[in-house]
């Protein structure tokens, strides 16, 4: 088994940033030194011949090529729009150039960018990784101000004798750095501000002064070896090429930054694309619903945890827990989501209500719905009449016709059983032997629904809906 | 790295450079001036540093790019030093100071959150986009119109101002009843005042430029501004106002008079 660093760069700007801070810290002593005692170790860089020129010169890089081979392959080049996308379209096909070369001489791809910044120590865990039998490893890296932690990192610079160009910074500091200086592109994805972000590519949740924990539906990948089957990105490495080359059980995500960090530098006015609403499980299931994939959906499920001081575990797990719920309520709004859609032909009036709920921030805090509840609808003028009320008072309705389970069955007949409500109140439920149900005196016929809601609804029209049902989702 | 042909070769002198931007911009491809900028590096601003058009020119390359709006600001801002009566240089101050100040906001409301570990109740007070508003007003003076007041809107909104800003797009409006950003930007403006009334009355007997977030033709149909408070589709979240541009899709016909603008 081999590694390949392998990254691409031109222009003046990343090729001074991956020569002022990528290189050196590579160079540091738990990085490319330790990694290639363990196994072979290569760079490989593809540029333009002008760039070339100057990384060559510099000693950053001439002190990489004293303790493993590099190479420098010319960038293929395209003729792409100047503007930021055209650059991502240019980055996009060296990829595919350094895939092509580590599929040729089956070596494991390092990724690697010129604006990153490794931890003392990162790139060792990788090789301890790739020796275990690591097939694809992914993390999420932290975006920082360059204009702020290119200064501050020279406080690092130097070897034991204070000179040369090897910059050892260990995960914990490097981290702190990051947390202060930290890009507003990763603020925006944190929970709890005002403003937040068009799309959540991940989503932190601040656990101490010094950590916070990342769910992640875009990881990066920063291992990569060969796939079973050569597959080419269609997008771009971190957007689809991942779930394309690799099944399920391949994919190994890093859960500590004490393990792994790596933090990129970008200019502290690029990338503007916040909006000024904070995160909500609303939005986030509108946008996961459109953008993510089922597999980037599991994902998300693994936290990671960013930690650079003594916060407690039982404040880790509380997170953990936390999070978790959102990603629960994100899946149940996928689902409900589905309900609605079969409701919508049928039954206007539910679906509305539904639709109302489904965007309503409260309704998801306040609603805490359990796994498994079911709702007993009112007659159709009471819905009408629902639809009317506020947000607040709406979900007071509801919740006074919302039970916790799948409560009644045919034993209970014939009743009353007295449910308590999500309102705290008591609702009167008399079974019939046929599975249906009286409430306040109109016959209702129970339908489980995605999202594991069960819905007790007038029988006439839910025959209607069933009949949707059956033809359209559970195809 | 290769760039478009048309670029190859170089034009020598200043007017070949602003004819060659020129028509860039009114083939709706500025992008490309980051293009130059990239492949003459730093000799860009520096090239013909005492001419406004170019220097804001310059300011252009940097923004479109998105690479680095603090040095576009500063060369927006050499360029309204050099001619203090540019007034499409005020106008990209405005536009470019109000980009930052919004991302600094943004930065500021986080490390607040941090720091006490809940969302801030912090509110940007009026003054935090005051420099922004100064150089907007200023362009006002100078060239009053639709666009520059749908700009001076759009500052107002940025800062929560949205009752000035809903005065100043409707006085934009005035101007030009079909300035495309400021039609949008007041129908966000009421929504954001709470008067769905005054909005259903201006959808229904306008008929926007631009495709408008589902909540607004919802509020049209049906009061329900308080259950719409929160953005449920990927869609809405354009629900802010936005600048019209016009400090640089101006810049053709100041370069060369006899072409027009073209449609933003």
């Amino acid at each position: 088994m081999r590694l390949s660093i392998a990254k691409c760069v031109w222009g003046a700007r990343y090729v001074r940033t991956m020569l002022d801070v990528n290189l050196p810290s590579l160079l540091a002593p738990g990085n490319v030194p330790a990694a290639a005692a363990r196994l072979p170790l290569e760079h490989l860089l593809v540029t333009t011949p002008a760039d070339r020129a100057v990384i060559e010169a510099h000693p950053a890089y001439q002190a990489l090529t004293r303790l493993i081979p590099c190479r420098i392959e010319p960038l293929q080049e395209m003729a792409a729009t100047p503007d930021y996308m055209g650059q991502i379209n240019q980055m996009n096909l060296a990829h595919r150039q350094i895939l092509a070369d580590c599929r040729a001489r089956g070596a494991t791809w390092v990724f690697d960018q010129p604006d990153h910044v490794w931890g003392d120590g990162s790139l060792d865990h990788l090789a301890t990784l790739a020796l275990r039998g690591a097939r694809c490893v992914l993390f999420a890296g932290i975006r920082t101000n360059r204009e702020q932690m290119v200064p501050i990192l020279e406080n690092w610079r130097g070897d034991a004798t204070g000179t040369g160009p090897v910059m050892a910074i260990g995960n914990e500091p490097l981290l702190r750095l990051a947390i202060e200086h930290m890009h507003v592109h990763d603020q925006i994805r944190f929970w709890g501000p005002r403003f937040s972000t068009i799309g959540a590519h991940n989503v932190s949740w601040r656990v101490g002064s010094h950590s916070f924990l990342r769910r992640v539906f875009f990881a990066q990948p920063f291992l990569l070896a060969p796939p079973k089957e050569a597959v080419e990105p269609q997008r771009s490495v971190d957007l689809d090429y991942v779930e394309r080359a690799y099944a399920p059980e391949e994919l190994s995500t890093i859960a500590n930054s004490r393990d792994f960090l790596v933090v990129e530098v970008s200019g502290r006015y690029q990338f503007r694309e916040h909006t000024p609403y904070p995160l909500t499980v609303p939005y986030l299931a509108a946008w996961t619903r459109r953008w993510i994939t089922d597999r980037q959906m599991d994902v998300f499920s693994t936290p990671i945890r960013f930690q650079a001081d003594d916060t407690p575990e039982h404040r880790w797990q509380r997170m953990e827990r936390f999070s978790g719920r959102i990603e629960a309520a994100l899946r149940r709004s996928h689902a409900l989501y589905e309900a609605q859609t079969v409701l919508a032909a049928e039954r206007p009036l539910l679906a509305a209500l539904l639709g109302r709920l489904l965007r309503d921030d409260h309704a998801h805090r306040r609603l805490a719905l359990p796994e498994q509840a079911s709702f007993f609808a009112p007659p159709e003028p009471v819905l009408a009449e629902w639809l009317e009320l506020s947000g607040a008072d709406l979900r007071t309705a509801v919740a006074g016709r919302l039970v916790a389970g799948r409560v009644v069955t045919r034993r209970d007949w014939p009743g009353p059983v007295r449910l308590p409500t999500l309102a705290g109140g008591v609702l009167d439920v008399y079974p019939h032997a046929g599975g249906g149900v009286t409430v306040g005196g109109v016959h209702l016929t129970p339908l489980d629904l995605p999202g594991g809601l069960r819905l007790y609804s007038p029988a006439a029209i839910l025959a209607d809906v069933e009949q949707t049902l059956s033809g359209e989702c559970l195809e | 790295m290769s760039f478009d042909p048309a670029f190859a070769a170089e034009p020598a002198g200043l007017d070949a450079q602003l004819t060659l931007a020129a028509r860039l911009i009114r083939d709706n491809q500025a992008a490309k001036l980051g293009g130059i900028l990239r492949r003459q590096s730093v000799r860009f601003p520096a090239r013909f540093p005492n001419d406004p058009r170019w220097r804001l020119l310059s300011a252009l390359a940097w923004y479109v790019t998105g690479m680095d709006r603090a040095f576009a600001l500063s060369e927006a801002q050499a360029a309204r030093t050099i001619a203090p009566g540019f007034w499409p240089a005020h106008l990209a101050e405005a536009h470019l100071l109000c980009e930052i100040r919004e991302m600094e906001l943004i930065h500021g409301d986080f490390s607040e959150t941090w720091r006490h570990g809940r969302r801030s109740r912090r509110r940007p007070d009026e003054d935090w986009f005051h420099e922004a508003l100064d150089a907007a007003q200023m362009a006002l003076a100078l060239a009053p119109g639709a666009e520059v007041w749908n700009d001076v809107g759009a500052v107002h909104a940025a800062g929560g101002r949205f009752d000035l800003a809903a005065e100043a797009f409707e006085t934009a409006l005035g101007f030009d009843p079909g300035q495309r950003h400021a039609m949008a930007n007041y129908a966000v403006a009421l929504l954001a005042t709470g008067q769905a009334e005054r909005l259903r009355d201006y959808l229904d007997r306008n008929r926007l430029p631009v495709r408008l977030p589902e909540c607004l033709a919802e509020v049209a149909a049906e009061d329900r501004v308080g259950a719409l408070a929160q953005p449920p589709e990927p869609g809405e979240w354009r629900r802010t106002a936005v600048f019209s541009q016009h400090w640089w899709r101006v810049l053709p016909s100041m370069i060369d008079p006899a072409e027009e603008v073209p449609c933003a």
